[in-house]
């Protein structure tokens, strides 16, 4: 797991404000939706936080239980990894401050570049 | 975070998905059924309807209310909940908290009817005392009998414009004295007469106001601004998604009822406002959009006045004649919604159904709930925040 909880604002990350729509956005969606005749469909992002890469890159995280085809070393399955190998982030994970937020970046900046 | 929607006109809702299924591993589910918990049906005549019963049903059962006696209103008027002689034992907290947390999501989405009893309610958060938990039940009892009530958007004739009504009641806050100010906001026109019509229903707010007002009329001014900030704010909503979609919205003022004749002297220009200066700043801001066009405001009755639904608890006659106004009514899936009597017409059916029995209850059923939750949380969380 990655440990949000032990980031630090400054190092670790910065912004972590990240806006969603209101409910009565999507109130007013529907009812113009139906007085102008409009369909409304529905979509999901799959794991939409592992998308965006990340801000910085100095995060760093311990060797998760579990991955110890990543390592050489053996003895990582039971979490300990005695030859102190750590991983760096290159993208967003869940559970990070940020993660949200760069999310809402990556996202909002391709709708632009789409057009809207 | 991870859900969207995408309104669109013929063929363009393809090109968009390609789009950003280019970018995106993307899940395409179809037509909008099931958003953040609310249930969306597209009816006959290509209008929709909302509701939450699933998410309130789940509720339900999370508090093992399944067999509890049903309640005609949220909140009983004769419950005063700040009384603070009475040696009640104090409450489950994290109990309590976790089923204002629950209620006030069914609020938020699509029941505007507990929104003012969230909002009391949720006053008690820090030591809520047992007749808090009994009357955060009574709401609970209602949405059970209420569960399937449904806010239907349907296609309006004549050019659509957002109508608003504006509401409070006066220091109702026992404790602070502090007045609660409400408003409702949906689509609609004014008729012939130039009567205020609403009826697609789309944003509500229950608000305990920052300052003590020292008349009814500060009160109903106060909530008179709050109600500008919120129609500006959906008026330039409506207009940037209409404009996006290649559809002219008709400007003008928004028309937002008032129940209170000095308010609106207050609010119009060149009154003097000799005994007004000691009021907030701020609130005179009303009175400068007003000049601009942006808002108008217009005298209704108290009974005609849905607003007062989130500002007060309201006795059982008055509850349901103004929720009939707000457009939130019970429609059976079978029956097609296409007739705007509809509603109303079940609303009557739905109250004949009730037995008047059903409302004398209160102490006697309190035992039945005394009982932990606990099952089925998990399903409950992905239910609300998927």
């Amino acid at each position: 797991m990655i440990k949000g909880y032990e980031q630090k604002e400054g190092i670790d990350y910065d912004e972590t404000y990240a806006p969603v729509s209101k409910m009565a956005t999507f109130q007013l969606i529907l009812a113009l939706a139906a007085q102008y005749g409009w369909d409304v469909d529905h979509m999901d992002v799959v794991t939409a936080f592992l998308n965006p890469k990340i801000d910085r890159d100095n995060i760093y995280m311990e060797m998760p239980l579990g991955i110890d085809w990543l390592t050489s070393n053996e003895n990582a399955s039971n979490g300990s990894t005695s030859d102190g190998s750590i991983l760096i982030l290159r993208k967003a994970l869940y559970g990070l401050k940020q993660a949200p937020r760069l999310w809402y970046e990556d996202i909002d900046g391709y709708l632009q570049s789409i057009g809207f | 975070m991870d859900d969207l929607l995408i309104a669109y006109n013929g063929e363009e809702g393809h090109r968009i998905k390609q789009l950003l299924q280019k970018k995106y591993k993307m899940c395409d589910l179809g037509a909008a059924k099931r958003f953040l918990g609310i249930e969306i049906e597209k009816t006959k005549d290509g209008g929709f309807s909302i509701c939450q019963r699933g998410y309130i049903n789940t509720i339900i059962q999370r508090f093992r209310l399944m067999d509890a006696k049903p309640a005609k209103s949220p909140l009983d008027p004769q419950t005063d909940l700040a009384n603070t002689n009475c040696e009640d034992k104090p409450a489950n907290r994290k109990e309590y908290l976790s089923m204002v947390g629950l209620l006030m999501y069914a609020a938020l989405g699509s029941r505007l009817d507990i929104a003012f009893s969230v909002t009391a309610l949720s006053r008690y958060n820090v030591q809520p005392l047992e007749m808090h938990a009994t009357a955060a039940k009574r709401v609970l009892r209602y949405l059970k009998t209420t569960a399937g009530f449904r806010i239907h958007y349907q296609r309006l004739p004549n050019h659509i414009t957002i109508v608003g009504y504006t509401d409070s009641d006066w220091a109702g806050n026992l404790t602070t004295r502090k007045c609660v100010g409400g408003c409702v906001f949906g689509l609609g026109n004014s008729d012939s007469n130039n009567e205020l019509v609403m009826s697609r229903l789309i944003h509500w707010q229950a608000k305990s106001q920052s300052v003590v007002a020292l008349s009814t009329l500060e009160a109903e001014y106060i909530a008179s601004s709050h109600a500008t900030r919120e129609s500006l704010w959906l008026k330039r909503m409506m207009k940037e998604a209409a404009s996006g979609m290649g559809v002219r919205i008709v400007d003008g003022p928004v028309p937002i009822g008032c129940d209170n004749q000095g308010a609106i002297k207050l609010i119009t220009p060149g009154v003097i406002r000799q005994k007004s200066k000691h009021i907030d700043v701020k609130y005179h801001y009303v009175h400068d959009e007003l000049m601009k066009g942006a808002v108008k405001f217009q005298y209704v009755t108290s009974e005609s006045n849905p607003a007062d639904l989130l500002t007060k608890p309201l006795a059982v006659p008055r509850h349901e004649r103004l929720l009939q106004l707000t457009g939130l009514t019970p429609v059976p899936d079978d029956e097609n919604p296409g007739n705007d009597e509809l509603p109303s017409a079940l609303m009557m059916r739905y109250l004949n159904t009730m037995n008047d029995s059903d409302l004398e209850e209160e102490k006697g059923g309190a035992v039945l709930w005394r009982r932990k939750g606990g099952v089925g949380d998990k399903e409950l969380e992905k239910d609300c925040f998927c």
